[in-house]
């Protein structure tokens, strides 16, 4: 410990030095924090709109994707009743349960799958639990829907945010004015970007969407509950050859479909970082290996008060570990500011850009601690392994 | 015995038929408690030999032996812990490490020799007292002046207590006066406290202080006079008197000898000096 000690003492009083080799470092652990809050970000989407899914098949109308299905867009096609019973006659469904999706904003259009507030109709009646259950409902202040709600909502905390609205004010959608009885707390995935209301009342607003659906019995998505002890697989591939004109997505069909969307865009996001913590690694190797030229006299010295190699390596491994897990504190804090910002100012469109996690933050400081220690492997062992008589001589 | 050097030699080879015999044989036995200077024209290995004495270089062949510890016959790797220990350096050029301060910079060789925290601080302060530097303690050495950086590197050197102090042109860098001051302090750590110094010099001066010159030419011992009626070991007690007489050259049974002339020249010099002020001063105040 008083190795740190000395240390720090050593870089506080080379100011500028310690400062230069720190910032090479902070450019590389800003950019990975940045890119590593994006990809989070992502993960958390996916896996947390996979939730609904988990313990069910998800049936779309044919022509949409498990993506899609997952984060509640449609693209126009519905699910008719006729249809939803086939599902529910498929041996093995338990039951099935409807949902309804409709943009919050009417003709709000495509804006991707982080996009803006969308209202999931529940089928309350038919006891929506199996949702419930998969999606982390836990609320903030309020309560629940329940059976028998007509005009009321429980909303995300995203959507609670950007209209500032809680628990017992009114929302006017389409006109109409519906009492908040619920807020949920952030998931960091899509229930934050969800109004949730009663099946009949999400139908209604379809309808008055599109004026060229003719009933309002239809779905934007069905689950289909399996029976207790069915194999989900199995069930998914019955549903899609007893019922047609949908897609089936069984759970690990969808977690299939977006892992292999997420990897190729971990793939870019881990490259970039890569590339980012290689400058920094070489930024820190450059310049320990000048601080090291600077001190040559310095290590003579040191080494004929009796300094031994491993003292002067320790000294130097230790500064530039320090310097590297500075540098990652500094770019870890850059980092985390700047999306905080960029998040605040992309929230409003329900966007929420940037994830900043625990996971990542320690990844972040302990790849900035391994590239200073790694990166001064070398230098140390340059300095530690100095002839004393010509390193005194210098300068 | 506290030194000894026996058939040493060394050379460096600069590559291709450049060779350098920088030390061709050398032989040479120190007590303790003697203040020893090894003088010689520049090439003459006078360095090279400090070094070696200083476990920062070894030799090719012979031996040398501090207080007991033949340090040729030593691993590479527990050559460092001589170095501070069982002797001390004082350079030309001071060698203070320029981000520590003072106190800082005598506590190095403890640090490295195991001693840290309080024990280390008050033991540098200690030391730091000794030469009169306490009350710099926390300066920084670009903030000292020459001769104070020096009595740092004297402390420095000091402070484990070693068997051999070695300065390498001690006086290289300092003015008359400053010099003088650091040759006094050197002179008294060993008159009072028996500690053996080797320095190496060109300045006749710092030889003229030294109880026994030994010069070097071409890799070589050259000749070994010890000078004045000095004898070369200090007595089992040193009272002030005998201390005093030491400066003055006298022997240790009391009939004198011409030991010590630089110095107690210089102390005369400068008592001239200051009564030349003294009347000076008196030139322009009128008496009566």
């Amino acid at each position: 410990m008083g190795y740190l000690r000395s240390t720090l003492k050593n870089m506080r009083r080379r100011k500028l030095r310690t400062s230069l080799t720190i910032l090479g470092v902070v450019v590389g652990m800003l950019t990975l924090t940045m890119f590593g809050a994006f990809s989070q970000r992502m993960n958390m989407l996916v896996s947390g709109s996979l939730d609904s899914a988990t313990s069910s098949v998800t049936v779309v109308p044919k022509g949409g994707s498990s993506m899609e299905a997952a984060t509640g867009r449609t693209n126009g096609q519905y699910i008719d009743g006729a249809t939803v019973t086939k599902i529910a006659a498929v041996s093995g469904v338990k039951r099935v349960t409807e949902v309804i999706d409709v943009p919050l904003k009417k003709n709000a259009g495509d804006k991707g799958p982080f996009s803006s507030s969308t209202i999931e109709g529940l089928d309350l009646e038919h006891g929506y639990p199996a949702l419930a259950d998969a999606q982390n409902w836990s609320l903030s202040s309020g309560r629940d829907l329940k059976a028998g709600d007509k005009k009321v909502v429980v909303i995300g905390s995203s959507v609670a945010g950007d209209l500032g609205k809680t628990t017992g004010e009114r929302l006017t959608i389409r006109g109409e004015k519906y009492k908040i009885v619920g807020v949920l707390n952030q998931t960091m995935s899509t229930p934050d970007n969800r109004v949730y209301m009663s099946l009949s009342k999400a139908r209604q607003i379809l309808a008055d969407d599109d004026p060229l659906l003719e009933t309002t019995a239809v779905a934007t998505s069905v689950l289909a509950v399996p029976k207790g002890g069915a194999d989900i697989d199995k069930l998914a591939t019955r549903i899609d050859k007893a019922v047609p004109d949908v897609q089936v997505y069984s759970p690990s069909d969808m977690e299939q479909q977006a892992s292999s969307q997420m990897s190729l865009f971990n793939l870019i996001v881990y490259g970039i970082a890569f590339i980012s913590l290689v400058v920094g690694g070489l930024s820190v190797i450059n310049t320990m290996y000048m601080s090291v030229s600077e001190r040559t006299r310095e290590i003579g010295i040191k080494k004929a008060v009796g300094a031994r190699t491993s003292d002067i390596l320790r000294e130097h491994l230790v500064e530039s570990a320090v310097v590297g897990l500075a540098g990652a504190t500094l770019g870890l804090l850059g980092g985390w500011l700047i999306t905080s910002l960029v998040n605040n100012l992309t929230a409003s469109g329900g966007n929420v850009l940037f994830a900043v996690t625990p996971l990542l933050a320690a990844a972040v400081l302990g790849i900035g601690l391994a590239i200073g220690t790694l990166a001064g492997i070398l230098p140390a062992l340059k300095a530690a392994r100095l002839d004393p008589v010509i390193a005194l001589r210098s300068e | 015995m506290i030194l000894s050097i026996d058939r040493v030699k060394k050379t460096y080879d600069m590559g291709g038929e450049n060779v350098v015999h920088a030390l061709e044989g050398v032989d040479l036995e120190v007590e303790k408690g003697e203040f020893m200077a090894i003088m010689g024209p520049s090439g003459s290995g006078k360095s090279t030999l400090l070094n070696m004495i200083g476990c920062l270089d070894r030799p090719d062949a012979g031996s040398i032996a501090i207080d007991g510890v033949d340090v040729t016959a030593l691993p590479a790797r527990k050559l460092p812990e001589m170095r501070g220990r069982k002797v001390g350096f004082i350079f030309q050029t001071f060698n203070l490490v320029p981000t520590l301060t003072a106190v800082e910079n005598v506590e190095l060789p403890m640090r490295y020799a195991g001693i840290t925290g309080k024990k280390a601080r008050q033991r540098a302060m200690e030391v730091l007292a000794e030469v009169g530097l306490a009350d710099r303690a926390k300066h920084f050495p670009n903030e000292l002046s020459g001769g104070q950086a020096q009595r740092v590197a004297i402390a420095r050197a000091l402070a484990l207590e070693p068997a051999i102090i070695l300065a390498d042109e001690p006086t290289g860098q300092l003015d008359t006066k400053s010099s003088e001051m650091v040759m006094d302090m050197l002179r008294e750590l060993n008159l009072k406290k028996g500690q053996t110094f080797i320095l190496v010099t060109h300045d006749p001066i710092v030889g003229a202080a030294a109880d026994r010159v030994v010069r070097m030419r071409d890799g070589r011992v050259e000749s070994d006079e010890v000078a004045g009626a000095r004898t070369a070991v200090m007595p089992a007690e040193t009272t002030p008197e005998s201390g005093v007489a030491y400066s003055a050259g006298v022997r240790a049974d009391g009939s004198p000898g011409s030991g010590g002339n630089g110095h107690l020249e210089r102390q005369i010099e400068r008592l001239v000096e200051r009564l030349d002020e003294v009347i000076d001063n008196l030139d322009g105040v009128r008496v009566g």
